[in-house]
């Protein structure tokens, strides 16, 4: 573990862990700063009923794939930061899940693009049942010395009752014009003709529900 | 071998995309009037061909040199280019949302044949233009490009390769999402306005046999690795046929 | 590559809209001291012979402007300098009904925007103001018959009493911002549409908007109430002089969509670059209404301008379609609002940017679901170009849902021009200048498309003499 105390493209490491390959859990530390170097590929699960800042830096070169698990009770906040600093480098974060009873879970993402042709994907899927709520942020960041990149965030909320809430905001801040910036978002419910179509079927309404939630949260829309 | 009255002579042409090598020390003349064929498996570098010769960005000429009607056309935009009466059509054409194909296709004929018709009589053209690759006449209004079909693109690329009249086309894959009616019609046009316009050439990229047998080739080009490998009159594509592309 | 031109669709409505740098020359009947404390608001009360109920709704706004803060987000409002304005000038005694009447140094102006042979050939009617006041304002006699009322509020108060107290800071009140605040203390001017029940003009009203002077601050107030079943087009343009010092042009809309009634408010807004563009706009829409806000944005220094509708009635459904061209030292801070506070409604918000040489241009946005409301569709689309390493885009959207049995999407995109688009354009002849123009006004088109025909023309025409001018 080496400890890097200067100024990594703008962010300041507390205590930085260095990885270069393999798979990393993140838990127990609340704060928690990774450094990937050049030509490294490293996957990230973090726990968030634990970690409440996480900052992953990627090298040039190098592919990060960040896993945030979705808490299973009680009320979190999750800042993860990430930063494509180097030439060519490739980030993508998912955070799916569901939430159920009265939790609430405060999701802040930074996607920050530093170095040139560098890529990154975002993607939370989230259903919501019984009075649970979300407020999900995403922003993504390009700064004048990120031509050539491509960045998007994807937030699909899925309400299954009428006492949930949820708050999305998906922003954007470029500054240079040689790029491809997305984001989409959307809040939805259950398809009533999907549901519909199971039961006369003989599915009950339990279970084709939860197939179209399982279907929502592996990727498919099922609005 | 270079001969003066060439339309399009191309000599130890070297092209690079991205640091990759896609076309190598390649030659190929064209005189006028000609249909030249040019085969070869995916990724051999006909489309690369096409695109270099019009002059697309991210195509870098490190080496050799382009000549269209005497002059070096290796310096000049593709605009500049297209109005010395070079036309490509595009295997994969791009859309452009709001701008309306009627729109589109006036610009181009304005810029190739300035405004001396009346509006009236270029309106004539550019629905008989429409017309003769099976588009109904609501697709002037359309945005262009934008949700056709694949086959709906080649057919607008193949209108405007009529309503333009250029003196040496570049027809790339333009027979790729037609059916078979189509394709008979597309070769019927092609092999019309070769009578009216008989100095006009043109170069095919095409992996169609049957679209091959409708037209009259008069050179055969067989392309690997971004050189040409082989070279011959009509009966080339035959002995191709037998053996692929190999 | 080849940079495009430099304020290339700035000029655009320049031309549009005939900004020049010169100030037209004329005296005005009374122009109000700089500053603002409650004296001047009483001053301003009583030349215009308001009511008493319009006194304590001025000297109350004017408190929640002084207590209020500046807000924390949005454009940069350092530099503008609000006790350094002129908050009231009046260049003639009366308005006037014709066109011949009108001082000659005006009429000339307005003569050159083609307003009032526009109004002969394409208007239901047309209102000018000059700085604080209206000029000139005409209805045709058909829509008069109707009982179409198309004045201003001022001349409304006095006319028709009732509808406007009714109406007045219903939709809008003092204290919902600072500039609200400030609009509710020194209003004058604006007009006040009046359409009764199941009446549709066919012909959009036009008004338009002229600070003319230095440091004058110009604060209209409209006021626009469709009875059930009614149709109105009304639009709106501006503009003002380039100065060293900075002008504020603060203004409040309020929109009352009765019931199965359909309002379009129009607005091409082109202030020059010393002007401080801060207005809130508004629309009630009841049971079945339609309101579209088409906002056109090309000038200003600074613009922070979010209409919105809020959906307050089974059916209402509410549309924002907006541009914002931002260019050098310019900052347009715009989007739209909808708040859905019934089952059954709809929206849609299109936003399309394009900032360049240096221009920042942001989307700020709320989709709001009330709880309990459900088979609400609303969605979203914002696309920004930028045209060149100088210039930025933003995107601030929020979607916030309490209820479930809804659908809301949004999407956004910031990119530049495509290569690969402008070359196919090229391999047709045209030039890279044209084929950029080409692209851009196939960007814009969605907005171009709602506005009256002479500006579309206008518009697109001067994106094309605009790419002309640049370096290959």
């Amino acid at each position: 573990m080496s400890a890097y105390s200067t100024n990594i493209y703008g962010v300041t490491p507390v205590e930085v862990t260095r990885v270069a390959q393999s798979d990393v859990k993140l838990s127990g530390n609340p704060v928690q700063t990774l450094y990937i170097p050049a030509d490294s590929s490293v996957t990230v699960l973090v726990d968030s009923l634990s970690v409440r800042h996480v900052t992953v830096i990627v090298e040039k070169r190098s592919k990060c794939n960040i896993e945030l698990m979705v808490p299973s009770g009680g009320s979190t906040t999750l800042h993860c930061k990430t930063v494509c600093g180097g030439q060519d480098s490739h980030i993508q974060v998912r955070c799916v899940g569901l939430l159920r009873d009265k939790q609430f879970f405060n999701l802040e993402l930074e996607q920050c693009h530093v170095g040139s042709n560098s890529s990154s994907d975002m993607d939370v899927r989230i259903a919501l049942q019984d009075n649970s709520s979300a407020n999900v942020k995403g922003r993504i960041i390009v700064e004048k010395t990120g031509h050539q990149s491509t960045a998007s965030f994807k937030n699909y909320l899925l309400t299954l009752g009428s006492k949930v809430g949820v708050v999305s905001q998906p922003e954007l801040e470029i500054e240079n014009n040689d790029v491809q910036c997305k984001h989409s978002a959307a809040v939805t419910s259950l398809d009533k003709e999907k549901l519909f179509f199971m039961s006369s079927r003989g599915i009950l309404l339990d279970k084709a529900t939860k197939i179209l939630v399982d279907a929502f949260l592996t990727g498919g829309r099922c609005d | 071998m270079i001969q003066s009255n060439n339309l399009l002579t191309i000599n130890n042409l070297t092209t690079e995309v991205e640091g990759s090598l896609v076309l190598k020390e390649l030659y190929l003349s064209v005189a006028p009037g000609q249909l030249h064929l040019l085969l070869g498996a995916n990724g051999a570098g006909k489309s690369s061909l096409g695109m270099t010769v019009m002059g697309a960005p991210n195509y870098v000429v490190t080496k050799g040199e382009i000549s269209f009607c005497g002059q070096n056309i290796l310096t000049l935009s593709p605009d500049k280019r297209a109005r010395m009466g070079l036309f490509l059509a595009f295997q994969f054409p791009y859309a452009i949302p709001g701008v309306s194909v009627s729109t589109f296709l006036r610009e181009a004929y304005r810029a190739l044949h300035g405004d001396k018709l009346l509006l009236k009589d270029y309106q004539t053209l550019q629905n008989q233009a429409l017309d003769s690759v099976g588009l109904d006449l609501s697709f002037a209004s359309r945005s262009l490009n934008d949700g056709f079909s694949g086959g709906e693109r080649k057919r607008l690329e193949i209108a405007q390769f009529v309503l333009l009249r250029p003196k040496l086309a570049i027809l790339d894959e333009i027979d790729s999402g037609l059916d078979l009616d189509a394709i008979n019609k597309i070769a019927d046009l092609i092999n019309l306005t070769r009578k009216l316009n008989s100095e006009m050439s043109i170069i095919l990229i095409t992996h169609s046999t049957k679209f091959i047998d409708l037209l009259n080739v008069d050179q055969v080009h067989l392309m690997r690795d971004g050189s040409i490998i082989e070279r011959g009159g009509a009966s080339l594509i035959k002995k191709i046929e037998r053996s692929g592309y190999e | 590559m080849s940079a495009v031109e430099p304020r290339l669709l700035k000029k655009l409505s320049d031309q549009v809209m005939n900004n020049t740098i010169d100030r037209d020359n004329l005296s005005y009947a009374f122009k109000a001291q700089n500053g603002l404390n409650r004296e001047r608001v009483q001053q301003l009360w009583s030349m215009k012979k308001e009511p008493e109920w319009m006194l304590d709704l001025r000297l109350k706004s004017l408190e929640h402007f002084e207590r209020m803060p500046m807000p924390e987000w949005g454009a940069d409002l350092s530099e503008l300098d609000a006790q350094n304005l002129c908050y009231y000038a009046r260049p003639t005694d009366k308005v006037h009904t014709s066109w011949d009447k009108v001082p000659e140094a005006i009429k000339q102006r307005f003569e050159r925007l083609g307003i009032p042979q526009a109004e002969r050939r394409y208007l239901a009617g047309v209102g000018a103001q000059f700085e604080s006041e209206l000029i000139y304002k005409n209805l045709h006699k058909k829509w008069v018959d109707q009982g179409v009322i198309f004045s201003d509020i001022s001349n409304a108060m006095h006319e028709y009493p009732e509808l406007v107290k009714k109406y007045f800071g219903t939709v809008i009140r003092a204290s919902d911002n600072k500039f609200s605040a400030l609009n509710g203390a020194v209003w004058s001017g604006g007009s006040f549409v009046y359409v009764p029940h199941g009446v549709h003009i066919d012909m959009p009203l036009q008004a338009y908007f002229r600070i003319n002077d230095e440091q004058v601050g110009q604060f209209e107030r409209t006021l626009i109430i469709a009875e059930p079943g009614s149709f109105v087009h009304y639009v709106e343009g501006c503009s003002a002089p380039k100065y060293q010092s900075n002008s504020l042009h603060s203004a409040v809309v309020e929109v009352v969509a009765l019931p199965g009634s359909h309002v379009r408010y129009t607005t091409i807004q082109n202030w020059s670059n010393s002007v401080y563009n801060l207005v809130t706009k508004r629309a009630i829409a009841y049971k079945n209404a339609r309101v579209e806000w088409i906002d056109g944005n090309f000038g200003s220094k600074v613009t922070m301008k979010y209409p919105s509708v809020v959906l307050k009635e089974s059916g209402a459904s509410g549309h924002v379609m907006s541009i914002a061209v931002a260019g050098d030292t310019q900052w347009i801070d715009s989007g739209a609002k909808m708040i859905h506070c019934a089952s059954n409604t709809s929206s849609s918000i299109v936003s399309k940017s394009i900032s360049q040489s240096g221009g920042r241009s942001s989307y700020r946005g709320l989709v709001k679901i009330l709880p309990g409301v459900q088979n609400v569709s609303a969605s979203v689309v914002c696309d920004a170009l930028l045209m060149d390493q100088d210039s930025r885009s933003d995107t601030y959207p929020t979607i916030d849902v309490k209820a479930s049995e809804n659908a809301v999407v949004h999407e956004a995109s910031v990119s530049k021009i495509s290569d690969a688009q402008k070359f196919y354009i090229q391999t047709r002849a045209i030039s890279e200048q044209a084929a950029s123009a080409m692209i851009v006004n196939g960007f814009i088109d969605p907005f171009v498309q709602h506005l009256p025909l002479e500006y579309a023309v206008e518009i697109n025409r001067l994106i094309e003499m605009e790419m002309e001018g640049s370096v290959g």
